[in-house]
């Protein structure tokens, strides 16, 4: 519901749009105009045309020999009387069509003169005439869509360019039509949507418009109310501080922070210094900033999105949901030792044909202590540039083809990018980041990745991290496999290095990697010599579309994992870790279900968590 | 950045505009779905009396209006029309009372004003329908005029039929002309104009504050809207907080 309405919200705002706004101004027109003068009659008075009925024998109606009308009228024009003789009876007189007027003394059929009109038109109006023009005018009239009948128009040349229609058969002043009425016309037709000029607000336009109008108001309100439910709608007159006790569940240290009410966990928690992990910014849609509040903590629809049952029930809520506000007490899972930095590009390499190596340097002198498999957060700031595709090597130019360059435009985000390396291995750290290049080479390519990728070498940019989720159990004798393909890469290898270079395990370690082709098998070389030299590492790449000198194996890693656990000892004793593309995780871990491994065994670094 | 900050605060407006003159929009698209998705001639009931009038029996006219002249010198806005049947002069005194008089046309008799067996004649010749009356009065104190009907009408029959729709045909006790005719459509599309313009005592003025204060409140808040709109729909890569 809330989500349906926040999407009826956007699409029936775009539809309604301009006339909304249209409807509100001609609204507030129509609120602030000075209603006498917009009527146009502001120097209109009326003249009477009656003569004297003594002066004139009138014919009797019955000896006029003409058919039988539905009614009659005695009229006087200019002091003359005439029948007006009604052969249909409208229930509006403008619309009236079917009628005869004749003379009452000599009963000669009668139409207005120009001099006479123009006569009529004058006396009718009490301002200064200097020009008058004047002309006649059948219908349909552009002022009086209603009018069924020919009239005089006389144009009279005052300041106000006031207009006076005079009917053709009656000698009746139709109306006055000045600028300022002409401007409330013209409000009326924006407002009533009459572009046809029917004179009427009954047309399907704006049935359509006020429908969408209707649903554009309701799913606004909806929308309020879940605002309202989830507490965004504090009056705050002035952004009061507040003690807040932060605890870690990992130890149990505890500190005082003076954090602000009014802003979200994450956001008050990152002034100070605290950096929780968040990929979409706040957006309440990556689920990765969760934090431990209390049990009776409210639920917000984003905390119930993103958030599994036992989660809430445990009092996990999401950090850039709530208000400091609503808590004396937060807890994080573990004290996080992330930190804000800037990093300097310093080398810049494609090593697949879409994965390219990318090393920076930090600028301030920050030790960086991490478990392998933590990734760092780059904000990416705001740009706009052409992203052009022109340093990708020769040998991998083919797999580019068709693809032209591009101008990128976009805000400021956050993208999370694993480390190669572990933390003692050097004090740089290493990205293997995949160019989001779409599969046809049709169409937007990623704007994270393609920002880093077309960084060059010098060049700075800001991060948060190193955040630890992924990582090689501590002190486990398990056997361990670990299951990747593409950019998937990065912290399999990190943890694979530190578990043999760091800590000398000796663990029967297998890495199962899936890739395309040959040209596909990043670090090949690496984990070749470490296979050499280790004799508890086994290193089997498999790929999809090999070359036809390929002696390994074949195929996609879900398809050939049972060969290597099936002869196994028991299989609680087995971990896995896997990182790759969604779909591959998806089943490579259906294929161990099958296989009867459980949950607790298999750890995953899920990738697409931001981009849901 | 910037740009987030601009975005964040008009969202806020936004949100807080629309805290206070949201219920209104629904209430000015409501109301004028119902007023425009009617037709306007049904809702002033046109379909509630017959179309076809019959024709004057000239034959019958042998009280010619000169004689009607003669007889009644101050006469205005003479008009020759039917009563029932019989073919009728309508006229105007406006300095003497009754205002309107009806003269046989046939003999030159003046009549009587419209008694209640008249007046239920009248309305049975234009009614459309076929439901039967549920009540007649005679309206000719000020004090018993309802707010749907002009106080210039008076004296007037009011006659109410048995329908759904509750119609009402206002028969002029003087002239005999139908003067005006209600029913519930109408009755509703009046509290709608009265919720559309936020008048809500007589629905006569729109030029009321509190229109202007809610629909100057709510051009600012579409504005911010459409500037979301605008950026959520054109700018999909700004990023979105909250
Ligand atoms: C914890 C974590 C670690 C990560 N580590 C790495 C890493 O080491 N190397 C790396 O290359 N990426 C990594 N990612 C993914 C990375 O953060 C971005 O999601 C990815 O680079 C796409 O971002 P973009 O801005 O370029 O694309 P966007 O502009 O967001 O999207 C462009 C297109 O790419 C698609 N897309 C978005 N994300 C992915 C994805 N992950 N896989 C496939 N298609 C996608 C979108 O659907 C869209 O069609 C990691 C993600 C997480 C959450
Ligand atoms: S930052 Fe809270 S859900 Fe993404």
């Amino acid at each position: 519901m809330y989500k349906l309405s926040k999407t009826v919200h956007k699409w029936a705002s775009l539809f309604v749009g301009i006339q909304l706004l249209i409807w509100l101004a001609t609204g507030l027109y129509f609120n602030l105009m000075d209603h006498e003068k917009a009527t146009g009659n502001n120097n209109r008075q009326h003249v009477s045309q009656i003569g004297n009925h003594q002066d004139f024998v009138f014919k009797p109606i019955k000896s006029l020999g003409l058919p039988a009308p539905k009614a009659l009228n005695l009229v006087w024009i200019l002091g003359e009387p005439y029948y007006q003789l009604k052969y249909e009876l409208p229930a509006h007189a403008e619309a009236l069509q079917d009628q005869l007027v004749v003379h009452a003394v000599t009963g000669t059929s009668f139409q207005l003169t120009e001099r006479d009109a123009l006569k009529i038109a004058k006396q009718s109006f009490t301002g200064t005439v200097t020009e008058p023009i004047i002309s006649f005018v059948q219908p349909p009239i552009d002022n009086l869509p209603k009018q069924k009948t020919a009239v005089w128009k006389v144009q009279l040349g005052d300041v106000d360019n006031t207009e006076v229609f005079v009917n053709a058969y009656t000698g009746e002043v139709v109306g006055h039509f000045n600028d300022d009425r002409r401007l409330r016309d013209l409000m009326f037709t924006l407002h009533f949507m009459d572009y046809n000029n029917q004179g009427s607000f009954n047309n399907w336009w704006i049935i359509l418009f006020g429908a969408a109008t209707f649903f554009l108001s309701i799913s606004g309100l909806i929308w309020l109310v879940e605002l309202v439910k989830s507490q965004q709608f504090k009056i705050s007159f002035h952004k009061a501080n507040k003690a807040v006790q932060l605890h870690y569940s990992d130890n149990s240290k505890t500190e005082t922070l003076i954090l602000k009410s009014n802003d979200t966990v994450l956001e008050s928690l990152a002034i100070k210094g605290v950096f929780i992990p968040s990929s979409c910014g706040g957006g309440g849609t990556c689920g990765k900033c969760k934090f431990i509040a209390n049990k009776d903590a409210s639920i917000w629809p984003a905390d119930r999105q993103q958030l599994s049952k036992e989660e809430l029930e445990q009092g996990y809520r999401l950090s850039c949901q709530h208000n400091v506000s609503e808590f004396e007490n937060i807890t994080l899972a573990k004290q996080l030792n992330a930190k804000h930095i800037y990093l300097t590009l310093v080398s810049s390499e494609f090593v697949t044909p879409f994965i390219k190596e990318l090393k920076f340097e930090p600028t301030s002198n920050a030790v960086l202590n991490y478990r392998a498999g933590a990734y760092m957060q780059f904000h990416i700031p705001a740009s706009q540039y052409e992203a052009t595709f022109d340093d990708v090597p020769e040998g991998y130019q083919s797999f580019w083809k068709g693809m032209a360059s591009q101008t990128l435009q976009h805000d400021k985000i956050v993208r999370s990018y694993s480390i190669v390396n572990f933390d003692t291995e050097t004090h740089q750290l290493t990205f293997a980041v995949r160019w989001q290049v779409p599969v046809n080479k049709i169409g937007e390519v990623g704007i994270g990745s393609s920002y880093l990728c077309s960084l060059s070498l010098g060049d700075t940019i800001e991060a948060t991290g190193p955040f630890s989720e992924f990582y090689a159990r501590p002190n486990s004798l398990n056997r361990r496999v670990f299951i990747g393909a593409g950019s998937g890469m990065a912290p399999l290898r990190a943890i694979i290095f530190e578990q043999f270079n760091k800590y000398d395990v000796s663990n029967p370690t297998l890495f199962i990697f899936g890739a395309r082709t040959e040209k596909d098998l990043l670090y090949k070389d690496q984990f070749k010599k470490l296979e050499s030299t280790n004799s508890s590492f086994n290193y089997v790449p498999v790929l999809s579309q090999p070359s036809s000198n390929w002696q390994g194996r074949e195929g996609y890693v879900q398809d050939i994992l049972e060969d290597y656990i099936n002869q196994d000892d028991p299989l609680t004793d087995i971990e896995f870790y896997l990182c790759g593309p969604a779909a591959m995780m998806i089943e490579v871990e259906n294929k161990l279900h099958l296989l009867g491994i459980d949950s607790v065994n298999i750890f995953k670094d899920d990738f697409s968590r931001n981009s849901k | 950045m910037k740009g987030n900050v601009m975005i964040r605060s008009i969202r806020k407006y936004h949100k807080w505009l629309m805290a206070f003159v949201g219920v209104q929009f629904l209430f000015w698209s409501l109301t004028g779905l119902y007023m425009v998705s009617f037709d306007i001639h049904y809702i002033h009931g046109e379909t509630l009396v017959k179309e076809n009038e019959a024709s004057i029996a000239l034959s019958q006219v042998t009280y010619p209006i000169s004689e009607l002249l003669a007889q009644y010198p101050e006469a205005e806005s003479i008009s020759l029309t039917t009563l029932i049947d019989r073919p009728v002069y309508l006229f105007s005194e406006p300095k003497s009372k009754p205002s309107w008089r009806l003269v046989d046309a046939k003999t030159g008799l003046i009549l009587p004003v419209i008694d209640k067996m008249m007046a239920i004649h009248i309305a049975e010749s234009k009614y459309s329908g076929n439901s039967e009356i549920k009540s007649i009065r005679l309206l000719s104190k000020s004090t018993d005029v309802p707010p749907e009907l002009s106080s210039r009408y008076i004296p007037v029959w009011k006659i109410d039929y048995d329908q759904f729709s509750s119609p009402t045909l206002y028969i002029s006790q003087e002239s005999g002309k139908l003067v005006t005719k209600r029913h519930d459509f109408w009755r509703l599309f009046d509290w709608m104009w009265r919720f559309h313009i936020m008048d809500y005592d007589d629905g006569e003025n729109v030029a009321n504050w509190f229109l202007l204060l809610v629909a100057s409140l709510g051009i600012l808040a579409a504005f911010a809207g459409a500037v979301l709109t605008y950026i959520r729909v054109f700018k999909p890569n700004y990023n979105e907080v909250k």
